[in-house]
């Protein structure tokens, strides 16, 4: 059983395509799964079909066997899909611990009463929630800046502990949205060997990216979207070679210019 | 670090013993408007919880207020004994909370605000016109003060004083104080600050934000009908239009004066608009345009309310000390 | 004759209608502009009736220039509350521009109630008293009055909107506003002529309404929170549904006043509004 099969999912917007006919899988657990096209090419909207900010108009995506097509995004990530955004999304006025354990809060079980009794497995609870906070946060290189505010943190620090909330979700599949973007390449290399890791934890990621660097060393496969369909599958020596490929990224380079 | 908490617990410790002592100092009239004042520290404390925290402003709130001041009344005048009447209060309170939070909590903003404020003037008209429930507008008297508690010695206190009655609602007051804070230190509490972030994210992290904001509209709406019944078996008479817009726009002053994201704002708020007009011995309409003005300016000037601007501004500068 | 009734209370709904139409245009267009909604703006409905009241009674001006002053003092009046009043909490979220209203809003009417105090007057109009009979319907002159000139007061508007620079700049602002500054429009100028427009239009409606029902501080209370229900039923920032909007709920009232009950009357709108609410979030008309 797949961890992921999406099978001939579009997405329309009035008369517009988004995305459209799409079907590819992860099939393995271990897998790096990149999904690169130009800009515009519906690489964001197959994200948000997969963890439920949008629903898909036609098609089925399967998690794990179970559909989850137009399912809520709350549900979505209790299921076990985490996923990052593109634009830098973060609980601005908390601490970074505290943007941590809230992000813990889907696999923690206390509601009203253990906050008024506080009985001792909410205690306990609590108390490995800060664990697994830090443990996640020491492997994403923020373990010192947990008592910090995100405005006082770097753009790739800020980036990285977008993914360490992703994480602390104990997610079966990661969803990756432009991680790099913005990171010079010592810190690209950080997060290249960060994601190695994921996958070292048995978490298969999807990872959308600009950076043909990172995308080339890190996966298994990658899937190509243009104009929200998809115009090549296979591994990265395969994918650089393909000439429909080359066409749509030069393609637009050339238009551009000319 | 011993010595700065010691200090905290002086300071604290001083103040405990100044409201203890209070009653005994103050006139009938002050000790009255003390009273009436916690009553709307509770109001005010649990309207802080949605406007603050699910960050939408409920303008309905006097009508979950008004529920618990007439069921109280109406459950004691069957007989039921205050100290049962108030929890059941706060109940039917909660339980309307949640049918007026389910369809109002869809909508957001604005429209929040608006479906809030038609389910508040829907109540205050059928509390106004159901006359074989509630009377209507010559609302109903001759309530009960709360049944007398039994101490030790055969020594029995009565409620039917404003002293008595400032230390019950005191209790209820810190009571509320407490699990407000306990609930904002817990799991709960941190949905709620999530959900209020950013929703987005929230939800993509697994946090379901329709049930939190329920969850604290519930709540809310569950303490205002305890503070309703309170303030029924104090004054011993309701009628309606304590419990109409003009109410729910006052509490909002209160809690957007004060702070919204603060314990302490709404209470300071309370106080701030129940006592400052009797400083100045102004009739309630000089109060009332005061009032619109001070909204006003503290929106503009100070948008997080009196405690709320003063938090901030003590946070960075232990920010900028390197305090953690 | 039931038919006759029913259309006696189609014709009281539309005179109503016209004048929720009109304060609800106001509100929708500074609601488009500026994402606030303005409680506000029913004490500029208010105000204007108090105007004309004293024009009319102290100076002994006509009814029609009473009005028309009474529209420009208001204008006046809401261009200077946009500056110093609306301006200010702009960037700030909008929760706080609706507190900012709900502070105006119970300034002003109680400033009025210090000024005049709580009495109602009636608003001497020479047309109150002649009444009209039409088919077997009756109308007093000032309420077809009221219809006309409020639909001429709003063909007017819909002209402003649609054929003047002005009006073309208002809907860009409404439609995208960085855009719009990037194009550099004016958008300061913009809200103060949207604050004007509403504010004369809701001026009017007052004044129009004066000799019909009574004028007090309280009146403009539940006219704006009709207003409200109207735009979030007709969509925020739409004009045609402002106005359609006002006519339904006009008409909707009166027969329910008529059939159903006089006493939950004003409930009918408010329930109206959760119910459709509870369907479609975001409005009858309402994008998001």
């Amino acid at each position: 059983m797949a961890i992921l099969e999406v099978a001939g999912v579009s997405k329309f917007f009035g008369g517009l395509a988004a995305v459209s006919d799409l079907s590819f899988s992860v099939p393995m657990p271990t897998e790096i799964l990149g999904l690169i096209g130009p800009n515009g090419a519906g690489k964001t909207t197959v994200f948000n079909l997969i963890t439920g900010q949008q629903r898909p108009s036609r098609g089925n995506i399967r998690f794990q066997g179970k559909a989850i097509g137009g399912e809520k995004p709350h549900r979505i990530a209790k299921w076990g899909i985490a996923r990052t955004f593109q634009a830098t999304s973060l609980f601005f006025e908390e601490t970074v611990l505290a943007n941590m354990l809230i992000a813990r809060h889907c696999r923690m079980n206390s509601g009203i009463w253990g906050a008024l009794a506080i009985p001792p497995s909410t205690g306990q609870e609590e108390r490995m929630a800060r664990e697994k906070s830090m443990e996640i946060l020491d492997k994403s290189g923020l373990g010192s800046k947990a008592n910090e505010y995100p405005h006082n943190l770097t753009s790739a620090e800020q980036r990285m502990l977008m993914i360490a909330m992703a994480l602390i979700t104990d997610p079966s599949l990661l969803l990756l949205d432009e991680p790099s973007a913005g990171m010079r390449p010592q810190e690209s290399l950080t997060l290249m060997n960060l994601i190695r890791k994921v996958r070292e934890w048995g978490i298969a990621v999807i990872l959308i990216e600009h950076d043909m660097k990172l995308v080339m060393n890190i996966c298994d496969r990658i899937v190509v979207l243009n104009f929200g369909t998809k115009i090549a599958e296979g591994t990265p020596e395969e994918i650089r070679a393909h000439p429909q490929v080359i066409e749509a990224y030069l393609g637009r380079r050339t238009r551009a210019e000319g | 670090m011993k010595r700065k908490d010691l200090k905290k617990w002086l300071i604290l410790g001083s103040i405990f013993i100044a409201l203890i002592a209070l009653p005994f100092v103050l006139s009938k009239t002050h000790l009255h408007l003390l009273v009436i004042i916690g009553i709307h520290a509770i109001l005010a404390l649990s309207l802080g919880l949605v406007v603050g925290f699910v960050g939408q402003l409920s303008l309905c709130h006097a009508g979950f207020y008004g529920i618990g001041a007439y069921i109280s009344a109406l459950l004691t005048f069957s007989h039921w004994p205050f100290w049962l009447a108030l929890p059941a209060a706060g109940v039917v309170s909660g339980v309307f909370g949640l049918l007026i939070g389910l369809p109002s909590l869809k909508t957001r903003g604005i429209y929040f605000s608006i479906t809030t404020l038609s389910f508040g003037i829907i109540m205050a008209m059928v509390l106004n016109n159901w006359i074989s429930l509630t009377n209507g507008p010559d609302g109903l008297s001759g309530l009960v003060s709360p049944n007398p508690i039994p101490l030790f010695g055969g020594i029995l206190i009565s409620f039917n004083n404003p002293t008595s009655y400032y230390f019950l609602v005191g209790v209820f007051l810190l009571g509320t104080i407490f699990v407000v804070r306990r609930l904002l230190r817990s799991r709960v509490g941190r949905a709620f600050v999530a959900v209020r972030g950013n929703e987005v994210l929230a939800e993509s992290l697994g946090v379901q934000a329709l049930r939190y904001k329920l969850t604290a509209f519930i709540i809310a709406a569950f303490f205002a009908g305890i503070a309703g019944s309170l303030y029924a078996h104090y004054l011993r008479y309701i009628c309606p239009r304590d419990f109409g817009f003009v109410e729910s726009f006052d509490l909002l002053v209160m809690v957007v004066v004060g702070g919204a994201q603060t314990i302490l704002g709404p209470i300071v708020g309370a106080l701030f608009v129940l006592a400052l007009p009797k400083f100045f011995g102004f009739e309630p309409v000089y109060g009332r345009v005061a009032f619109g003005i001070i909204l006003i300016i503290v929106m503009i000037y100070m948008p997080r309310g009196i405690v709320g601007t003063l938090q901030k501004a003590l946070l960075s500068s232990r920010r900028s000390d390197g305090h953690p | 004759m039931e038919s006759s009734i029913f259309f006696q209370q189609v014709i009281n709904g539309l005179v109503i209608g016209s004048i929720y139409a009109m304060v609800a245009l106001g509100l929708t267009l500074i609601f488009g502009i500026l994402h606030i909604g303005n409680f506000a703006h029913g004490q500029l409905y208010m105000l204007g009736a108090f105007a004309t009241y004293w024009l009319v009674t102290l100076w002994g001006w006509n009814i029609w220039s009473s009005m028309l002053v009474a529209m420009g003092s208001m204008a006046l009046l809401g261009i200077v509350l946009e500056r110093v009043v609306f301006r200010p909490v702009y960037s700030a979220p909008h929760i706080n521009g609706l507190i900012v209203a709900l502070g105006l809003f119970i300034a002003l009417e109680n400033i009025a109630l210090i000024l005049w105090g709580g009495e109602e007057r009636t608003l001497p109009s020479p047309y109150a008293t002649k009444v009209i009979t039409l088919l077997s319907i009756s109308l007093t002159l000032q309420r077809l009055l009221v219809f006309i000139i409020s639909i001429l007061l709003i063909f007017l508007l819909y002209l402003f909107i649609q054929r003047t620079k002005m009006g073309k700049a208002i809907r860009a602002v409404a439609q995208d506003p960085e855009v719009s500054r990037l194009m550099g429009i004016p958008i300061h100028r913009i809200s103060a002529t949207v604050f004007a427009v509403s504010s004369a239009l809701a001026a009017a409606a007052g004044a129009l309404v004066g000799p019909i029902f009574c004028v007090f501080p309280a009146m403009g209370v539940t006219p704006i929170l009709k207003a409200f229900v109207v735009i979030v039923l007709g969509g925020m920032g739409s004009i045609p549904g402002a106005i359609f909007g006002g006519f339904i709920l006009g008409i909707a009232e009166s027969l329910g006043a008529g059939y159903l009950s006089s006493e939950y009357k004003d409930a009918f709108a408010f329930a109206a509004l959760i119910l459709v609410l509870m369907v479609k979030p975001s409005g009858l008309f309402g994008k998001e």
